[in-house]
C-alpha cells in the first residue's frame, strides 16, 4: 500500500521542534524528507556533540553515551521517517551538492531568521534558479517581514508575544507559559499545513511558491474565540472555565495528584450530574440554567471539589461515564501510553531508536487515511547517517568523491574531523 | 463586513494574494468548532466552501464571524427525504466533505457519506471526532477539557501549586482541524498523483497526544515524570511596566546578558554555572536581574535582548495584539463587522501565508441559509450536465 506524499521529496532544513516537527507530519505521510545538518553546527535538539547543551535530555539507562547528539529525546521525538544528511552550506561543494539535490526535490523546508538564506545565497529566487516548480516553507519566529523579523524566538517567548500566556493561568492567579513550548508544536502543524497547500497550488497551476509560517501568527490564530467574544479588555485567566460550558474544571480527588476533569455543556448534563452526584444544593431550580449556574460558579466548583475530594478519581469517572456526564480522570503523560483507547484504535507506534536505545512508543500518524495510510518507516535519523546513500543513490556521487567529501568535513556523521 | 486597509507599506506585492486552493469545492457539515475551523482554513485560501446547516442550528454571530466568513451558507434538513435528495445533489459537486458528526449519532448520514464515496471514487470524505470513531472511548461525550485531560497535557501546565490547566479555549479542536486540514490536503495529493478519493480520519485526542510527543517519548527515555514547574512565573521576569519572557538556553546567552546590562557576579558561583543550576536557583537569578529589569520597559527589554540574539518575549494581552508594531505593519490582524455600522471586532487573521504577499482575507460573512437557492440550482445544473 503506498502512501499518499509518496512522491514528494522535501529537502529539510529546519531545526529544534517546530519546523522539524512540520517535516515529521510530511514524512509520516510518506514524503521523502532529506534532513540537512551541517557537520559543524548539529541541529540544537541534538544538544550539541559534547552533551548537556541546551534542553537535551538523555536516557536514563546509558546517559548521553559516546555520541549524545543521537541520543537526546527531544531530537529523536521530531525526526524518524527521514533520512539524515550532512553539508557544509558555508563551503561552495555544500552549497553546490545543496542546490543539486534541490533541482531534484518537491520542497525545501527551514525555519532560520530571514536573513540566513539570503547569506548562504539559497533563498527562494536561488532555489527557483535551479529548480522553477520548487517550493520553499519558511518559519521564522516572527515571520518575514516586520520590525520583529530578524529577533530570535522560540515557544517560551512566543507564548507571552501571542497572548496565549497572558490566558494561561488559573483565575485570579499569574500568566504562566506552557508546560511544554507549545507554540512550536502549532508552528509545526501549520508548517505541514501550509506546505501541503502550496504542493495543492502546484499541482493544479505547476507554479512553485514561497509560503511562511509566523510562529507568533500561528498562536495568535488558536485564540480566534476569545478576540471573537469580544470585549477584549475584559478578558483574563479563567483557569479551565468555559466561555460557554458551566461549570468546566478539574478538581481534586483523594490520593496524590488525583484529578478529574468534567463539563457540564448544557441544562441536560446539569440535572444528570445533580441526580448522580446527589449534592442537595445542585437540585435548585436557580441553578438549572446557565446563567443561574454562570451566577453561581466559584460555589459550584467548591462543592464539586469538595464532592471530588471524598472519592478516587477512578471511581469519580467511572460514576459519571455511566451518567453521561463529559468526564475523564486527568492522564498523565505516561498513562497516555496505556490508554485503552489509544490502544484499541492502534494509534501508538512502537519504534526502534537509535544509538542501542531500546524500541520506544511514539504518537502515530496524526490523521487516518483509509486508502494510503501513513506509516513509520524510519527511525529517529542519526546525525548525517544516510549522507552517502542518499548522494549516492540521488547525485549519483562514487565512492571515491564520498570519501573526499567527508575527508573534507563537508559530509560525515558527528564532530568535523 | 468591512476590513482594516491592507498597507502596502511593508514592502509587500500588491495585488490579489495567491489563493492556494482555488477551484476546489468543499462541503461542511459542522457540529462544533472542529469542522467549522478546519473548513474556514479551505475558505481562507480560496476553496469554494460550501457549510450545509440544519434549520434548527443556532450558530452565535460572534463566533460566525471567526470561523464562517468566506463560506456560502446552505440551509437544508437531510433528515426528510427531500433534504436528503438536496444533500446529495451537492455533494455530488464536491472534491471534499469535512465533517464532524459524533459516531453513532446519525446512521443515515454515515451511511449516505459511505455511499457517496463509492459513487464518485475521487471524492474525500474527513470525519473529526473527539475521542475516535471506535474503541471504549468513542461514544463518551467529550468536550476540549476532556480531551485535554485525557492527553497528557494538563498534567504539564500550570505549576506544582495550582490545578492542571487546559490550554486556553478550545484548542483541542483547532488542533483536531488542523490534523485534518493536513490528512485532507494528503489525500487531495494522492487523487493529483492519479489515486483515488478516500476516507480521512482525525481524533482530537490523537491529534493532541502527537503535538506533545516530545513528552511521551521522553516518558521512556526517562523514569522520572513529567509534571508542572515549580513555580506560576518560571520563565516571567518583571520589568518597569509588565513582564517579559527570557530563555537563556546556552552559557553564551547568559554571559552575554551579564555584559549587556553590566551584572557582576561570580563567575564560578554555582548557584548560576549551569542551565540547570540556574533553573533550580531560579528565585536567585530573579534576584539578580531585578536592578537591570526593573528600571527598563518591556519593549526596551524585548530589543536589547533580541538585538544580542537572546531570545525575549514580552507579556501581551490579547487586547495588546490589534496595537502591537510588528502586527500591524504585517497586517495581521483583521478587523471584521457583519454590517459597516456594527462595532469593529478584532480577529486573527491566517495562520500562514504567501511569502511576500498581504495575508490571505475570508471574503464576507453570508446570512445563514442565504446560499440555499443559488448553490442548489447551481448542483442540479451540474448534475444534469453529468
Amino acid at each position: 500500500m503506498t502512501t499518499p506524499l509518496a512522491s514528494v521529496r522535501i529537502i529539510d532544513l529546519t531545526q529544534a521542534w517546530a519546523g522539524s516537527y512540520a517535516a515529521q507530519l510530511l514524512a509520516d505521510l510518506g514524503a521523502e524528507v532529506i534532513k540537512v545538518e551541517s557537520r559543524s553546527r548539529p541541529d540544537p535538539w541534538r544538544g550539541g556533540f559534547e552533551g548537556g547543551r541546551g534542553l537535551a535530555a538523555y536516557p536514563d539507562d546509558g546517559g548521553p553515551g559516546e555520541r549524545p547528539y543521537n541520543r537526546a529525546y527531544l531530537a529523536n521525538s521530531v525526526n524518524r521517517n527521514k533520512l539524515g544528511i550532512t553539508l557544509d552550506l558555508g563551503t561552495p561543494e555544500g552549497k553546490k551538492l545543496f542546490l543539486q539535490l534541490v533541482a531534484t526535490a518537491d520542497m525545501v523546508t527551514e525555519n532560520f531568521t530571514p536573513r540566513v538564506l539570503g547569506n548562504l545565497g539559497i533563498d527562494f529566487e536561488a532555489l527557483r534558479r535551479v529548480n522553477p516548480g520548487i517550493i520553499l516553507l519558511s518559519m521564522p519566529a516572527f515571520g518575514l517581514s516586520g520590525p520583529y523579523s530578524e529577533y530570535p524566538g522560540i515557544g517560551g517567548t512566543i507564548e507571552p508575544m501571542s497572548g496565549n500566556a497572558f490566558l494561561l493561568g488559573e483565575a485570579g492567579g499569574t500568566p504562566e507559559v506552557s508546560g511544554v513550548m507549545y507554540p512550536d508544536a502549532i508552528a509545526g502543524l501549520n508548517g505541514a499545513a501550509a506546505a501541503l497547500a502550496a504542493l495543492a497550488h502546484r499541482d493544479s497551476t505547476g507554479a512553485g511558491v514561497h509560503v511562511e509560517v509566523s510562529q507568533q501568527e500561528s498562536m495568535v490564530a488558536m485564540l480566534g474565540e476569545f478576540f471573537a467574544a469580544g470585549e477584549l479588555r475584559q478578558l483574563g485567566r479563567r483557569g479551565n472555565r468555559d466561555l460557554e460550558f458551566v461549570p468546566n474544571g478539574i478538581y481534586p480527588c483523594a490520593g496524590e495528584e488525583e484529578w478529574l476533569a468534567l463539563s457540564i455543556r448544557n441544562d441536560g448534563d446539569w440535572r444528570a450530574f445533580s441526580r448522580c452526584t446527589g449534592i442537595p444544593r445542585f437540585g435548585d431550580d436557580a441553578l438549572d440554567s446557565r446563567d443561574g449556574r454562570r451566577a453561581a460558579e466559584d460555589e459550584i466548583d467548591r462543592l464539586i471539589g469538595a464532592w471530588t475530594a471524598a472519592q478516587t478519581a477512578n471511581d469519580a469517572e467511572r460514576l459519571l461515564v455511566e451518567c453521561g456526564i463529559p468526564v475523564a480522570r486527568v492522564r498523565t503523560p505516561r498513562e497516555v501510553l496505556e490508554c485503552p483507547q489509544l490502544a484499541a484504535s492502534g494509534y501508538l507506534v512502537t519504534v526502534p531508536q537509535p544509538e542501542g536505545i531500546p524500541p520506544a512508543p511514539m504518537a502515530g500518524i496524526i490523521a487516518r487515511l483509509s486508502a494510503t495510510p501513513g506509516d513509520v518507516r524510519l527511525p529517529p535519523t542519526r546525525h548525517g547517517e544516510h549522507s552517502r546513500a542518499v548522494l549516492e543513490r540521488i547525485l549519483h556521487l562514487d565512492a571515491e568523491a564520498l570519501d573526499r567529501l567527508e575527508t573534507a568535513g563537508i559530509i560525515g556523521s558527528g564532530p568535523p574531523p | 463586513m468591512s476590513e482594516v486597509p491592507r498597507s502596502d507599506e511593508a514592502g509587500y506585492r500588491s495585488g490579489t494574494p495567491t489563493a492556494l486552493l482555488a477551484g476546489l469545492t468543499v462541503i461542511e457539515l459542522a457540529t462544533s468548532m472542529k469542522a467549522a475551523y478546519c473548513a474556514r482554513l479551505f475558505a481562507e485560501w480560496g476553496a469554494d466552501v460550501v457549510k450545509v446547516d440544519l434549520p434548527d442550528h443556532e450558530p452565535r454571530l460572534q463566533e460566525r464571524l471567526w470561523l464562517d466568513r468566506g463560506k456560502a451558507s446552505v440551509v437544508l434538513d437531510w433528515r426528510t427525504p427531500p433534504g436528503r435528495d438536496l444533500l446529495c445533489r451537492l455533494v455530488g459537486t464536491a472534491a471534499v466533505v469535512i465533517h464532524d458528526i459524533v459516531p453513532g449519532s446519525d446512521g443515515w448520514l454515515a451511511e449516505f457519506l459511505q455511499r457517496q464515496q463509492e459513487l464518485d471514487p475521487a471524492l474525500i470524505v474527513t470525519n473529526i471526532s473527539d475521542l475516535g470513531d471506535g474503541g471504549p472511548f468513542a461514544n463518551r461525550p467529550a468536550t476540549d477539557l476532556i480531551v485535554a485531560a485525557l492527553s497528557g497535557i494538563c498534567v504539564i501546565n500550570g505549576h506544582k501549586d495550582s490545578t492542571p490547566l487546559r490550554e486556553p479555549g478550545n484548542q483541542t479542536a483547532l488542533v483536531a482541524a488542523l490534523a485534518a486540514f493536513i490528512g485532507t490536503l494528503a489525500a487531495r495529493a494522492n487523487v493529483a498523483r492519479g489515486g483515488q478519493g478516500q476516507a480521512v480520519s482525525v481524533s482530537a485526542l490523537e491529534a493532541m497526544v502527537n503535538v506533545i510527543g516530545p513528552t511521551i517519548l521522553q516518558c521512556s527515555y526517562q523514569a522520572e515524570a513529567p509534571k508542572r514547574r515549580e513555580s506560576a512565573d518560571g520563565f516571567l521576569f518583571e520589568c518597569a511596566d509588565g513582564q517579559v519572557s527570557i530563555t537563556v538556553s546556552s552559557q553564551r546567552s547568559w554571559q552575554t546578558i551579564l555584559d549587556l546590562w553590566a551584572i557582576e557576579f561570580d563567575p564560578e558561583d554555582a548557584t548560576f554555572k549551569t542551565e540547570g543550576a540556574r533553573r533550580k536557583n531560579i528565585a536567585q537569578v530573579r534576584e539578580l536581574l531585578r536592578p537591570a529589569l526593573s528600571t527598563r520597559l518591556r519593549r526596551e527589554v524585548f530589543e536589547e535582548l533580541c538585538l544580542v540574539r537572546v531570545p525575549c518575549g514580552m507579556l501581551l494581552a490579547p487586547a495588546d495584539l490589534p496595537a502591537d508594531l510588528h502586527l500591524i505593519e504585517r497586517s495581521s490582524m483583521i478587523e471584521a463587522r457583519e454590517h459597516d455600522d456594527d462595532p469593529a471586532t478584532w480577529l486573527p487573521g491566517p495562520s500562514f501565508r504567501v511569502a511576500g504577499e498581504l495575508p490571505m482575507r475570508p471574503g464576507r460573512l453570508h446570512a445563514s441559509g442565504e446560499d440555499t437557492a443559488l448553490v442548489l440550482s447551481l448542483a442540479a445544473v451540474e448534475g444534469a450536465q453529468q
